[in-house]
């Protein structure tokens, strides 16, 4: 299941498309894209489909749930990196990271991709991430 | 205008207290800084007060009796003490009150915050997904930060290891047993580059300060310790603040910065003028950006001046001199008034054997989510 629908497209390829806002007026790329009152203001944009590794960290322990949806028993648990990833002038875009976070460098290239982690009943969500360029593409 | 004047102060211990609320904390702080004023509670004319986890502040008023006080709750994250701390100063310096109460208390939960995504307008799916962490955010912030000013992890733990000396010192600290820098670097990896001993945890505490008048600390004999100024400021554009799904390229200032500024424009004096401070260290590394963030040393500055050791007491400017956060734990009603506390006993030379000495002007920064912080100045009198 993908875990909303308005944030990425792209999920059944492998390589993902992330969706942004960009303001009529100011040329601001936001994301998510904004939704109620402003939603016309920003115009619904893709981002380019690889950027740069601005930063990162690991969660090395289980984040509480709510609002995590994902397995986060202290047996089971399996940590993840998270980063922000710079996509040229445009903006810099939090995601997950996927594969081994040891190898992880600032400034590496990333691609988006897609990422599906199960929850403890059983559903598999699905979400965008980042993934370093040589990982993705061998 | 009128001056203002911390004519009271009173804490309950921080830490884990079975058995006690975390109104029974407020309410204990609340009685010893009345007592520590010499005003009665029928002479307290407003109060500020506020509590995140232990239900709305002004709950202490059955306890402390119902006088008819005008009395305010105040929400603004891990900055709600030091936002009631502020909204007392205006209402004195503004002439409309003599003597002011700003109370903080609280009592969470172990382990660490799960925030509502609802309560910060953030979508579900940022919580869900396991991006909606306090924890990740200083450390993605301090990752790019050590890069760009080649600060060391060796730096981080020092901070953390200074925070155990000085909270061993320290009666209403939590963590009072010395840990060495060494000990802090192995302790669990929590979120890369920081460790557990690295990190504050949500704890359990309260305090109280009465603030007065110029006239009625005169009156009472209580003009020990002025407060100089006060002053908070929210997230300007292209700062980098917690719960960003999305950031600008561009790197701007920050609240801190933009706090300090306020604060040493407003008391006339600069950072080289402070002789102790108390700034937010939710972890090792905010202790770090926050040096520089609030103007007492240049980003990068922070590595050799922790070497030197001079942000331990005894050095050029001590920092958290009760052991800060990292020592005394968050609870997010209390934790920016307990940095006044210190700052008050601080001024007052009854810091025993923590005293910072000759401290005549004593700074103080909180900073909270989603991206504020509150910085007061207290002066000897």
């Amino acid at each position: 299941m993908q875990i909303a629908d308005d944030i990425f497209v792209g999920a059944d390829g492998g390589k993902v498309r992330i969706i942004a806002g960009k303001h009529r007026q100011t040329g601001k790329v936001v994301f998510p894209r904004p939704q109620g009152g402003e939603k016309e203001d920003y115009q619904r944009i893709e981002l380019p489909p690889s950027g740069t590794l601005w930063t990162y960290t690991v969660q090395r322990i289980p984040p509480k749930s709510p609002p995590f949806v994902g397995i986060n028993s202290a047996e089971d648990y399996q940590p993840y990196a998270v980063g922000y990833v710079q996509f040229g002038n445009q903006v810099m875009i939090e995601g997950r990271i996927t594969g081994d976070p040891d190898i992880l460098e600032i400034g590496m290239q990333m691609d988006c991709v897609s990422l599906s982690f199960p929850t403890p009943e059983g559903a598999e969500m699905t979400t965008y991430a980042f993934a370093p360029v040589h990982e993705s593409r061998s | 205008m009128n001056d203002v004047y911390v004519i009271g102060a009173g804490i309950h211990p921080f830490g884990r207290h079975e058995g006690k609320t975390g109104l029974d904390m407020g309410v204990d702080a609340t009685k010893l800084a009345m007592e520590d004023s010499g005003i009665a509670w029928e002479d307290v004319q407003a109060a500020f007060g506020g509590s995140s986890a232990s239900g709305n502040a002004d709950a202490v008023l059955p306890r402390m009796g119902l006088t008819g006080i005008q009395f305010i709750n105040v929400v603004n994250g891990c900055a709600t003490g030091g936002s009631s701390v502020l909204s007392a100063y205006w209402a004195i310096k503004a002439g409309e009150f003599d003597t002011v109460l700003a109370v903080g208390f609280d009592k969470h939960p172990r382990g660490s915050f799960n925030p509502d995504p609802d309560k910060y307008s953030m979508p579900q799916w940022y919580g869900e997904t396991g991006m909606m962490l306090t924890t990740q955010f200083f450390a993605l912030k301090i990752q790019r930060y050590m890069h760009d000013y080649g600060i060391s992890a060796k730096s981080l733990a020092d901070v953390a290891a200074k925070a155990f000396q000085n909270g061993s010192n320290t009666p209403h600290a939590w963590r009072r047993t010395p840990m060495d820098a060494d000990t802090v670097l192995e302790s669990r990896m929590i979120s890369d580059p920081l460790t557990q001993y690295m990190f504050c945890s949500p704890s359990e505490g309260g305090v109280a300060l009465i603030l007065a008048s110029e006239k009625k600390a005169r009156e009472m004999g209580r003009t020990q310790v002025k407060l100089r100024t006060a002053a908070l400021r929210t997230r300007p554009e292209n700062s980098f603040e917690v719960f960003s799904p999305s950031l600008s390229v561009e790197r701007g200032e920050t609240p801190t910065i933009l706090a300090a500024r306020a604060a040493f424009e407003k008391a006339g004096v600069g950072p080289e003028d402070i002789d102790v401070a108390q700034i937010q260290d939710t972890e090792s590394g905010a202790e770090i950006m926050h040096m520089a963030e609030n103007g007492f040393c240049r980003d990068g500055d922070q590595e050799h001046w922790i070497a030197e050791g001079r942000t331990m007491i005894g050095g050029q400017l001590p920092i958290n001199t009760d052991g800060g956060c990292i020592a005394c734990g968050e609870p997010i009603g209390a934790s920016g008034l307990r940095q006044v506390y210190e700052n008050v006993l601080q001024l007052r030379g009854q810091a025993e054997n923590r005293q910072v000495e000759e401290a005549r002007l004593a700074y103080s920064q909180v900073y909270g989510a989603p991206g504020l912080s509150a910085v007061t100045i207290l002066e000897k009198g």
